[in-house]
């Protein structure tokens, strides 16, 4: 079920209308920051990078820091490739963080939200300022075990961020910025 | 009814001592059993290889029939249920993580098995490695930390690779898949001895019945391949075959018998001398053998069925008369004939290879048995029916036309050259072909790779062998730069030698030393990130030397074995080579080298090795041949009856010879026992045609009793060449086609009667 919490004023924020106005087109590219904390490191972990959907759905993400590689994340596998012409390949179970990433910014990035709704509760919120608030909730056992939720945040038609917090109490920040 | 009885109890008393020494005899299906013995080092590294040495326990399986993801899914499913049955040593199926007993070795050696330590201890590579650990960090967070914390220069993933096999299957979640996608590729390891058949089956049926629990409802489809699977086929397809073969072969006996005798005692007492034969046979190969080749029996038998002409002869000759008298006509050429037989037999028992030296022992014993029975059968008090003598056919006395055709053919056999032979040593394996492209297509999906040039090193002890090995590794590094090789696999990946160890050992800071190189390299990691590892290197000293017991009980330990081994002269190391296109180049440049290791051609070899073996068998059967002329002349005491005696079989040999030659691929070890015995049966036809037909009362007897024979015998080999097994079906088509001609060309050859 969608539940809707609709803010007083001014506008009723409509799930389908924003996820329209945030769709891309397939290989245009996002830059991100990634921020996430490590236990063996002096200061927080940030990833950072482009990232696009291909024609093929699959989510692409390239990153230049800590280490140029790109993460190819299909519906069941991610592939790394590493400049020395590495690569690997994991079943994306393996790695749930990235798999409801991957579900989320598909979705988003296709301006599809019925497959978003079929993945994830939603929740939205918004204010005056035309800021809004995205709560998603893996509805998937094997995601939700993991990853206890994400929440998108922008302006309009601009996604500026998303914090993913797993159950283990982790919480990775990325900042998105369209201008590369 | 009156006489039955006492052949029937004489029956019995065979059966009972056929049966007690069937017990004691231990059925043995290893598939080199027909090869040649060994006769230096490369060629013991061939039967080796070709016998699968360790590699005899291995299974490989694949499942097809799924996408990719549902496949990885049933191969973890699979391998967990397999590693709970019994007789299963391991189940890999690429997921390293299963076999936590390997990589937790790995670990711990892993200061005495990385190569090149200084150069991995520069800042560079140092602050490389580092970044490399940060990105993993940013891709699986705290879930690889503690692996991070412990192996921070990244020496485990460096290791697995160098001891990926060049082609390995590419893995989809860490479980192999093949090139293609379709098919999950797993590896079972038996710890059942290799060859103990019943032991393989009852392991083989569970692997399947385990797999079509899981598979239930789902397109799912395995197919298993590996030396196990192919010996447990070919075990029971011998069995099979022989219990049809004979079956269908005993009612053709039955049949043409009850036909010619009329009489259902004599039936019986016709069997004496065979079932004698078997009983001999038995005895002697479970006496002079620990252990007997499946085959050996179900040859065995059917060339045993030779033993029936014996009272087809006595027989044939008592019509009307005592039984004794016959039996006294007959002796001279049958003990004759017989004991020609004995001599090419006795010279089969002489091979180097078990399974023919097996056969070779089984058939003499027999046959001596079945003669000595056959000239005792008058003791029964047994009365052949009178028969009308009726009219002697007239064939034409024309000896020079079987010298014509042996002339001609001959000529054919030379003009052929090396044509005649064939080399492929496979043939001599009772391998069904369809199964071995199975297991030869895993092979290569699993990148186990179609071995046929290897590198080998040998010496008189373990340590200078690791060191030589080392040495040509090192060269191997070079030819791989030249782009001669894509690769290589040899044991001193992880059993270096004690000198390398203690190299490397040595060239390892010391805890705080590394400690400071790894802050300074990469300062964002905390100062204590690296403990678990700083902790492994100070304890470095306490590390016991890897000797090659040290990877027992892992995945890695078959590998181990598998390239090196103990031999009677010392020990022996091999040197896997991938992606090499042209042998000689490679060759040349180990010389160029001085490499200690020598190449050695697997295929070459093995072809030579059964060229070796055929001209050892021929001049065995030239001596034979001498001998059996030998003892023919001593006892004829006429050179020229001695001549027309021997044409009639060696002209129907050399034609049968070059008709297999041209029309069955060249000539194999197994055509020249088929000939031998062909040639065996066609001497005794001559000597009786020859010498037992004075008169026209005994020339129709002794040529009724022929012909009997020809189709008796020649039935039951014809009806052995339509085995599925390609070694029986040789031996049996190559024997009818012999006895066909030696009857022809004996009847050519016998000189018109004198008394008509």
């Amino acid at each position: 079920m969608v539940s809707q919490t609709v803010a007083s004023q001014p506008a009723k924020p409509d799930l389908n209308a924003l996820i329209a106005q945030l769709a891309m087109p397939a290989e245009q590219t996002l830059s991100f920051t990634e921020t996430r904390q490590s236990g063996l490191l002096t200061e927080p972990l940030k990833v950072s990078g482009m990232l696009r959907r291909d024609a093929a759905g699959r989510l692409i993400r390239e990153t230049r820091a800590p280490r140029r590689e790109t993460q190819i994340l299909a519906a069941n596998y991610i592939e790394i490739r590493r400049d020395s012409g590495h690569r690997q390949r994991f079943a994306l179970h393996r790695a749930p963080e990235l798999g409801a990433l991957r579900q989320a910014l598909i979705a988003i990035l296709e301006g599809d939200a019925q497959t978003l709704l079929e993945h994830f509760h939603a929740q939205l919120e918004s204010d005056a300022d035309l800021h809004w608030t995205l709560n998603l909730k893996p509805r998937a056992d094997n995601l939700s075990s993991r990853v206890l939720s994400l929440e998108l945040v922008g302006t309009g038609p601009l996604l500026k961020g998303l914090q993913m917090t797993l159950t283990d109490g982790e919480v990775i920040q990325t900042r998105f910025d369209d201008t590369p | 009814m009156r006489g039955l009885f006492r052949p029937l109890l004489v029956l019995a008393v065979l059966a009972a001592i056929g049966l007690f020494a069937s017990q004691k005899l231990e059925l043995d299906h290893r598939l080199d059993a027909f090869l040649p013995a060994p006769a230096d080092a490369e060629q013991a590294l061939v039967v080796d290889q070709i016998s699968a040495g360790p590699g005899g326990r291995l299974i490989l399986a694949a499942i097809s029939g799924q996408p990719p993801e549902a496949l990885v899914a049933h191969s973890r499913q699979l391998a967990a249920a397999w590693r709970e049955l019994p007789g299963v040593e391991r189940v890999d199926n690429g997921d390293f993580e299963l076999d936590a007993a390997s990589e937790s070795r790995l670990m711990q050696s892993r200061f005495l098995l990385t190569a090149e330590v200084e150069g991995r201890l520069d800042s560079e590579a140092l602050a490389d490695q580092l970044d490399q650990r940060l990105a993993e960090l940013a891709l699986a967070g705290r879930q690889i930390e503690s692996l991070v914390r412990r192996d921070p220069l990244g020496l485990l993933p460096a290791l697995g690779d160098r001891l990926a096999a060049v082609d390995a299957p590419q893995t989809f979640d860490g479980i192999w898949l093949d090139q293609t996608g379709e098919r999950a590729l797993l590896v079972v390891i038996s710890d059942r001895p290799a060859f103990a058949i019943a032991d393989q089956t009852e392991l083989v049926e569970s692997l399947q019945a385990q797999f079509e629990q899981l598979a239930f409802d789902s397109p799912l489809q395995l197919v298993l391949g590996g030396a196990p699977v192919i010996a447990i086929d070919s075990a029971s397809r011998s069995r099979s075959n022989a219990i049809v073969l004979s079956s269908i072969g005993s009612v053709f006996l039955l049949l043409i018998l009850s036909w010619a005798w009329r009489s259902p005692v004599l039936v019986i007492a016709g069997v004496l001398p065979l079932a004698t034969g078997v009983v001999c046979g038995l005895l002697v190969t479970a006496l002079a053998f620990d252990r007997v080749h499946g085959l050996t029996l179900a040859f065995g038998f059917t060339l045993l069925g030779v033993a029936l002409d014996y009272p087809i002869h006595l027989f044939g000759h008592a019509a009307g008369r005592r039984l004794n008298l016959a039996a006294r006509t007959i002796r001279g050429p049958l003990l004759l004939g017989a004991a020609s037989t004995l001599i090419a037999y006795i010279t089969i028992w002489a091979s180097t290879s078990p399974g023919l030296a097996q056969l070779g022992a089984f058939s003499a014993a027999g046959l001596a048995g079945a003669a000595i029975a056959t000239l005792m059968l008058p003791a029964l008090g047994l009365s052949a029916p009178e028969r009308k003598p009726g009219r002697a056919a007239s064939w034409p006395y024309v000896p020079w036309l079987p010298l014509m055709l042996a002339v001609v053919a001959l000529g054919v056999l030379l003009a052929q050259g090396e044509r005649r032979w064939s080399t492929d040593l496979t043939r001599l394996s009772p391998i069904n072909a369809e199964l071995l492209a199975i297991d030869t297509e895993l092979r290569l999906a699993m990148g186990t790779g179609d071995v046929r040039y290897l590198l080998v090193l040998s010496g008189p002890n373990l340590q200078t062998v690791l060191r030589q090995t080392e040495a040509t590794t090192q060269l191997l590094d070079g030819a791989r730069e030249q782009g001669l090789i894509r690769g290589w696999q040899a044991a001193t990946d992880l059993v270096p030698s004690h000198e390398q160890q203690s190299l490397r050992r040595a060239t390892w800071p010391d805890r705080e030393s590394m400690a400071d190189l790894l802050h300074s390299a990469d300062p964002r990691f905390q100062a204590g990130a690296f403990e678990p590892f700083l902790d492994d290197l100070a304890h470095l000293d306490q590390l016991e030397p890897l000797g090659p017991d040290s990877w027992d009980g892992t995945a890695l330990g078959m590998r181990v074995t598998s390239l090196l081994d103990q031999t009677d002269e010392g020990w022996r190391s091999l040197v896997l080579l991938t992606g090499m296109t042209h042998a000689d180049q490679l060759g040349n440049w180990l010389d160029q080298h001085n490499a200690p290791a020598r190449m050695v051609d697997l295929r070459a070899t093995s072809e030579a090795m059964v060229a070796a073996y055929r001209r050892d068998a021929g001049v065995s059967l030239l001596l034979a041949l001498a001998l059996i002329a030998g003892l023919l002349l001593l006892r004829l005491r006429q050179p020229v009856l001695t001549g027309l005696v021997l044409l009639p079989p060696l002209a129907a040999v050399i034609c049968t010879a070059a008709l297999l030659s041209h029309f069955d691929h060249g000539l194999t070890i197994v055509h020249l026992i088929g000939l031998l015995l062909a040639g065996g049966i066609g001497l005794d036809f001559s000597l009786f045609s020859r010498t037992l037909s004075a008169d026209r009362r005994t020339r129709v007897q002794t040529n009724r009793a022929v012909t009997l024979c020809a189709l008796s015998s020649g039935g039951v080999f014809l009806i052995l060449g339509q085995s599925d097994i390609g070694m029986l079906r040789m031996l049996g088509l190559t024997v009818a086609l012999g006895i066909l001609l030696s009857w022809l060309f004996a009847r050519f050859c016998q000189p018109p009667c004198r008394s008509f």
